[in-house]
Order: structure tokens, then sequence, then C-alpha cells
């Protein structure tokens, strides 16, 4: 063996040598370029990975005046007592149901911006984009008053378009039905997020080579025909690679919007995991390891569909699109 | 090649600048104006309707009867104000010397908080400082001494971790806000007002079908909710939404697993179903509704504070007289639950003062009657005047207060616009009826009435507000409510939406079961041992 190794000596210095080895020369010669990374991995270190020593208090009875450290050890205790409780069920298929549903709004952004990009006069494009965008900066308090404005079936728009195209008295009240929770939940969404989510695609057609279109053209390709045969495949990476970040996100429904959105009507619709974890774990009784192991299964659900739709994709496509 | 070098240099210098400014505006909020006295840190939630704490009269009132200079450290409403608190207490930070008006505290909490060391025990500065507290609680009857103290104190080691806010008078602030119906259109139809809820039916039935604000268009709501179904529900089984557990000769039972519960969703599914009763979830809304075009009341039966509930210009409220509580259609029922924020916990000094003998000063402040009377009305002599000739008020006996300025309802910088530790009486909190702002005459007639009513109608002669619990009851308690709520309101949405039935068994079933899930047999057997240990 040691002969062979030997032999094989001067082969080493031209192949760098595996593992540490290697690693420690690598680092010796590119030490100035880590000290450059260093300002980036910082943030995550301190802010993502840091904090996650707390974690630990889902399986304790934290106390503040005890630490993390000094609180009694309980197990699953809280993640029984979740799983146990009479909402369980609700609450998660609630919450599942309104993140499967936000999906639907998915391809609407990659539309638009197809339709953005198609468009021939630039000045108008352009003012269309910045008028879509502008929901977004709409902070999400004021945005759910401005709904509930609009769609008051006494004094709002929709109220006095009804009795306008001759209704007597007043519409149904969406805002209260359990009903309707969902659906207003997720197209006002869509009203207030499209025009933003365009901007990736946007950016990402603006890089198509425009060599591609002119050849199209010479086929005798038509506008349409360009949109699906041209456009679409050039930013079909970027289309998958948000699919799989917004699959890690699919059970972590946005908090604040469902929680302004709760009527005491709606509840068995608009009750999901995070308002739960925000009601049960802070304001109740200060029960910080009760909200811990909720967030904590609600993460773990997260992280196994987004490695499953990873995975997927990986085999889909070959390798070629994945995020990890 | 120069100007370019010399380009970056200028930007160099503008980026640096600007990191540097930006430093030093970073540290503006904590250098503050350093003053030779004593300062005086104080958390609060922040009210929407002061336009400033520090700009600010009784601020100033404060100041100058302690001797210090009064800092404040603004937190959110109050409801968020205590995650706010409590992720404070976690994250290690520094608090405010002390906490004033965070009246959604529980016993259980502040008994917690004093445990974990976060509040101190104020047991001795009481004694040493506390001259005005002593001397309004010694005024109380001995009863409702007891229940203050016993609410303050920790009951195995007698720690005092803060002082309440106590209501020892009889206003309409008081009682669960009774129900307003619009006599105009009674008449308007010659009905009489319903004392049950068949006849409640058949008038609300009048109110949509029959016109009764002569518009010739049908824009009446017979009934506006939020607050309403609880007395609805009242007419047929006593049910305080917030300690929905009710004592019969000396049983403990949970009302909403009785058949009187099941009847009331049945019979409140039938208003919503046939558009007689209406949701308004957001509190402007409801208020736009009840106050019509100013002029055209549109709303049958309502709930609330007559003084907020209606927009200033509104003009209809004349139309509204009290209805009493209903019953059901044997005549049993019609209870009235009383409100219970009369007793608050709403001063506490925490573990980083400094000072415990100045901050106890300015609580005891706080109970002096003239901050009593500032802290509703604002400033003396400006906004109220103290008259030597009495005159009566609205709730039967004479009054010293003449309120001279009626805008305090509105944004203003002369109060905090939040609680304070205070115990009202009837000298430092009752004024002349006719000087009330507001809705002035109307307004003080619905309150007369409402507190006439509240005083003699019916109401459970046991309550389980009144047991006493262990620290470890109440802790289980409350974990086993907070499910309960969210258990309750879910399927009273169900129910009322016709997604359940509550006629039908598996449907009432499974409701039941669900709230034994929640644990609500347990906290039964809790109460009724604490029943049996009185």
């Amino acid at each position: 063996m040691t002969a062979a190794k030997r032999n094989k000596a001067p082969v080493n210095t031209l192949i760098p040598k595996r593992g540490f080895a290697r690693f420690k020369k690598n680092f010796l010669r590119d030490r100035q370029l880590y000290l450059l990374i260093i300002i980036g991995i910082a943030p995550f270190l301190l802010f993502h990975y840091g904090p996650m020593y707390g974690v630990q208090i889902a399986f304790r009875n934290y106390r503040i005046s005890d630490g993390i450290i000094g609180s009694e050890w309980v197990g699953w205790k809280w993640f029984n007592e979740f799983l146990t409780d009479p909402n369980f069920k609700r609450i998660f298929l609630n919450t599942l149901i309104i993140s499967l549903y936000s999906l639907v709004s998915f391809p609407l952004p990659i539309i638009m911006a197809l339709l953005f990009n198609a468009m021939r006069k630039q000045r108008y494009k352009s003012v269309a984009q910045t008028i879509s965008y502008m929901p977004h900066f709409i902070s999400m308090t004021v945005f759910v008053g401005i709904l509930n404005l609009i769609l008051s079936p006494t004094s709002g728009i929709y109220g006095n378009i009804f009795r306008l195209l001759g209704g007597s008295g007043y519409p149904t009240d969406f805002r209260t039905l359990a009903g309707s929770f969902r659906h207003l939940y997720v197209w006002s969404g869509v009203w207030q997020g499209m025009g933003w989510q365009t901007i990736l695609y946007t950016s990402a057609l603006s890089s198509v080579s425009s060599e591609l279109h002119e050849a199209a053209c010479l086929d005798g390709a038509s506008r349409f025909k360009r949109i699906i045969h041209v456009d679409l495949p050039a930013i079909m990476p970027t289309i998958a690679i948000m699919l799989i970040l917004r699959m890690g996100g699919l059970i972590s429904v946005g908090f604040e919007k469902a929680y302004l959105m709760q009527s005491p009507l709606n509840l068995s619709t608009s009750e999901l995991i995070s308002t739960y974890v925000y009601k049960r774990g802070l304001s109740d009784f200060r029960r910080f390891s009760y909200g811990t192991a909720v967030s904590l299964f609600n993460t773990a659900i997260n992280v196994t569909l987004m490695l499953i739709t990873n995975y997927t994709s990986k085999k889909v496509t070959e390798d070629e699109i994945s995020v990890i | 090649m120069k100007k370019g070098k010399k380009m970056t240099r200028v930007m160099g210098f503008v980026l640096a600048l600007m990191m540097v400014l930006g430093l030093l505006s970073g540290c503006g909020g904590n250098g503050g104006s350093q003053s030779s006295g004593k300062k005086l840190t104080i958390g609060i939630p922040q009210s929407g309707m002061v336009t400033d704490y520090y700009d600010n009269s009784f601020t100033k009132y404060i100041e100058e009867k302690l001797g210090a200079e009064v800092e404040f450290v603004l937190f959110s409403r109050a409801s968020e104000a205590m995650n706010q608190l409590a992720l404070m207490c976690a994250a290690g930070d520094e608090l405010p010397d002390v906490l004033v008006g965070f009246s959604n505290m529980s016993g259980s909490l502040m008994y917690e908080y004093g445990q974990d060391g976060f509040f101190i025990d104020l047991k001795d500065l009481i004694d040493q400082y506390g001259t005005e507290f002593k001397k309004h609680m010694e005024a109380l009857p001995q009863d409702e001494y007891d229940r203050v103290m016993d609410f303050i104190t920790k009951p195995d080691t007698g720690a005092i971790y803060g002082l309440p806010t106590y209501a020892a008078v009889d206003t309409d602030d008081y009682v669960q806000n009774l129900m307003f119906i619009n006599e105009q259109w009674l008449n308007e139809l010659n009905l009489e007002a319903p004392t049950n809820i068949d006849e409640l039916y058949d008038v609300l039935v009048a109110f949509r079908d029959e016109d009764p604000n002569n518009n010739g268009r049908a824009d009446e709501l017979p009934m506006l909710s939020p607050a309403i179904y609880y007395w609805v529900i009242n007419a047929f089984v006593y049910f305080d939404s917030v300690n929905p557990y009710n004592i019969t000769d000396g049983k403990v039972w949970a009302p909403t697993m009785s058949e009187e519960y099941r009847q009331a969703l049945a019979y409140l599914r039938k208003l919503y179903s046939e558009g007689l009763i209406k949701f308004d979830s957001p509190a402007a809304d409801a208020k736009n509704t009840i106050s019509g075009d100013g002029t055209t009341a549109r709303v049958g039966i309502w709930c609330g504070y007559p003084t907020t509930s209606l927009n200033h210009s509104s003009q209809v409220l004349d139309q509204y007289v009290v209805l009493a509580p209903l019953a059901d259609e044997t005549g049993k029922g019609g209870y009235l639950v009383e409100r219970p924020n009369d007793l608050l916990l709403t001063g506490h000094i925490t573990k980083d003062c400094k000072d415990p003998e100045l901050a106890m000063r300015f609580l005891d402040i706080c109970y002096e009657d003239g901050s009593v009377t500032r802290r509703r009305w604002g400033e003396e002599g400006t906004n109220w005047v103290w008259v030597d000739e009495a005159e009566p008020n609205n709730y039967g006996g004479l009054s010293h207060i003449k309120v001279l300025n009626s805008d305090l309802f509105g944004s203003n910088n002369v109060t905090w616009g939040s609680f304070l530790p205070n115990i009202y009486t009837d000298e430092n909190y009752l004024v002349i009826a006719s000087t009330v702002p507001g809705f002035d005459k109307e307004n003080s007639r619905l309150c007369t009435a409402q507190v006439e009513l509240a005083r003699t109608w019916r109401q459970p002669t046991e309550k389980v507000t009144s047991l006493k619990l262990t620290l470890e009851e109440r802790a289980e308690r409350e974990t086993i409510n907070g499910k309960y709520t969210t258990t309750l309101s879910q399927y009273f949405g169900l129910f009322l939406s016709g997604k359940l039935d509550s006629s039908k068994d598996a449907d009432w079933n499974k409701f039941v079961s669900d709230l034994e899930a929640c644990g609500v047999t347990r906290l039964v057997e809790i109460y009724q041992a604490a029943y049996d240990r009185q």
C-alpha cells in the first residue's frame, strides 16, 4: 500500500488531496475570499442558526426565571397536547386547504409577466407594471381595512352597487361567512401580490436572447407562438425554483392577514395553525413551550414538503433544477 | 483618469459621512435630556386618542406632584401589550420602572410574573407610602374590601404584585351593555316591546318587512350583533361568555353542554337564516350602521355603549329605549350578565426599578380623588371644575363634578387614555348629568335606565367567579379555557351558518364530545372541588 501511495505521489501534487487536507490547502490559498464569506455567513449563524438553540424549549416546560437549560424536560408533552386538541384536525385542515388553494395563484404572475413582456408600447408597459406593484406596499392592516370597507354590505362599495342594481336591503356579508373566507383570503392576496411577483419573471424574460425571437419570426411564428415556444421555456428554470421555494413555505400561511380577517362567525375556516399558536402560545398564558412545539411541528412538515418537491424536480429535470 | 479618482474619493467621503450620521441618529434616542432631578420610566399601552404623552397636561400634573421627571415606554393596545411584555421578559430586556394600564393582566399571570421576579412585592411599600390607596380601600364596605384584597394578593405567600383599578360605583360602564330597541319603530307598527323570545321574533319580522322607518326602502336591520347574541343565549340559560360555568343548588355545570344552550343555538340559527340578526364585524362599520344616515335609523335592536356606538353627528339615539333582558317561552331565563371588568390589575413595579419609593409614590398619587377625575375628564379648571353646589347625576345621586369641555372622547393631550390604578367612588367618578359630554340628554337617559334595570334584574345567586382556586388549578383553568373558547366560537359559527345543525343529535354530540375533549368536564370538577371547600 505504501508503495502504491508513493507511486501516486507526483500525481497528488497536481490533483488536490481529498477531504480536510484539500480543504486546508484551498483555505490557505483563498483565505481572502473566505474572509469575505464571513460577512455573508455571520448573519446566518447569528440570526438563523444561533436561535435554534432555543428550539429545545419545545421539549421543556419553559419558565423564564428558570432559563432554557434550567427548565424541566417534558419530552413530547406539548406535541401530544396539540395533536390531541379537539381543534387540531380542523386547524390543520384549514391551514392545508388554504395553502393548497393559494397555489392556484402561482401561475398568475407568470402569465402576467409574459403579457407585460409581450406589450409593444414601452411607456404603457412600465405604467401598468408600476400600478400593479402598488398594492404590495400597502401594510397588511390597512389592506384588510380597505377590504372590509369595500365589502361592507351597509356602507361599502359592494353594498352600494348591490342597491344600485336594484337589490333591496343588504347583500350577503362575505366578510363574516365561514364559506367565503378562503376565497377572500386567496383572491385578495392575488390582487395584492401578483404585480410584485412578476418582477422575478420579468427580469428572467429580459435575458431571453433577441436572436431567438428573430429566428422564430423568420420561421413565421406568431406573437403567441413565440411566447409559448421561446419565452416560456426560457423562464422555466426560474419557475421551477420558485415552485420549490413556494412548497417550502406551504404550511406557514401568513399570520397577520388571517388574524385580521377573523370574525366570530368565520373562525371555523379562518383559524389557522399560525393564529392558534399566537392565541394559545402567547396571548393566553405565555406558554412559549407550547407555541414553539406547534411551530416546530409546522416547520417539520414544511421541510418535508420542500424536500419532496425538490426530489421530484431533480428526477423530472435530471438534476438540472433543484435547490439542494 | 484623474477625474474618476477624484469622483471615487468624493463618493467615499459622502458614504462615510452618511454612515457616521446614521450611527449618531441611532444614538439620539438614548441620549435624552439630562436633568438633575429624579426620573421615573412608565410603561403604558398607547391609546389612539392621545396625541402626545410628553406635552400632556396629565403628565405635567404627575410630574409636579411627584417632583420627578416622567418618561414613557409606549406599548401597543392593551391586548397586544401583554404579548409585548411577555416577549420583553423572555428576551431579558430592561423593563420600565412602573407598568400601568395593562388591563388584560389576569391574576394568575401576575402571580407568575411576581414569582419569576419580574414584578416586586408591594406589601411593605404600600404600608409606607400608600396612604391614598389605603384611605380609599378602607372606605370600601367590608365585602368589597375583601374581594379587592383577595384579587391582588397571591394566595400562598401573601405577596402583592399589583395594584387594582376598582369601580366602587354603579354605572353603566360596569354592567354588561343592555340592548336598545327603537321605540319609534315600535310605535309606528303599533307593537309592544318584546319580553320573551317569541315576541322578539314577531317584532323582528315586523321590523324587517313593514318599513318602520318610512323611507320606502327595505334598509332596516332588525338586530345587530356581535355582542347582542349573548343576550339571546341568556334568555335560555345564564351564560357569561368569559366564565361559562354555572352553579345551581351546589352543583357546578357547563351551560354550553345544556339542552337550553342547544335551543338557543337553534333559535339564533332561525334568526340568522331569516336575516333578522346581522353580524357586523369591524366596530367602525357597526357604528356607521347604527348611526343610519343621521336622521333615519336603520337598526331595530343593538347593544353597546350609547356614548361611543354612534357617530357624533347622528340624531337617531333619541329613538331608542332600553330593552329588558328577555325570557324564553316558559318565562324562565332573562338573566343579566355583569361586566367582569369592574376590578382590574393596572399598576406594577418591575424588577428594574431603581427607586421603588418614587414608583410607589407615583402609584399612590393615582389614587388621589383629583387624579381619578383628571384621568377621565382631563385638566381641572379647563375641562372640568369642582362645584360646591351638588347637582343630580345620571344614577340617582348628587355630584360635585361639572364637566366643561365635551370633546374628550376624541383626540386629546390632557389624559393618558388608559386605565390607571384608581378606585372610583361616587365622589370622584360621577359627574353632574346635565354636563355629560357626548349625547347629553339622550345618552344620560339610556345610562340611567340601564343602571336602574341592572340593579333590579335577575342574577344567579352563586357564580364561579367568586370561587377561590389554587395556583395549580388556575394554571389548569387557563389551559382548558384557551381551547374551550376556541372550540366554542368555532362551533358557534358552524351552527349559526347552518354547516352543522344543532337539532341533529349527531352534530350536537360531536360538539359536546369536543368540549369534553377540551377538558370542560375537568374544569367543572375543579370548580366543584373549590365550591365544596368553601
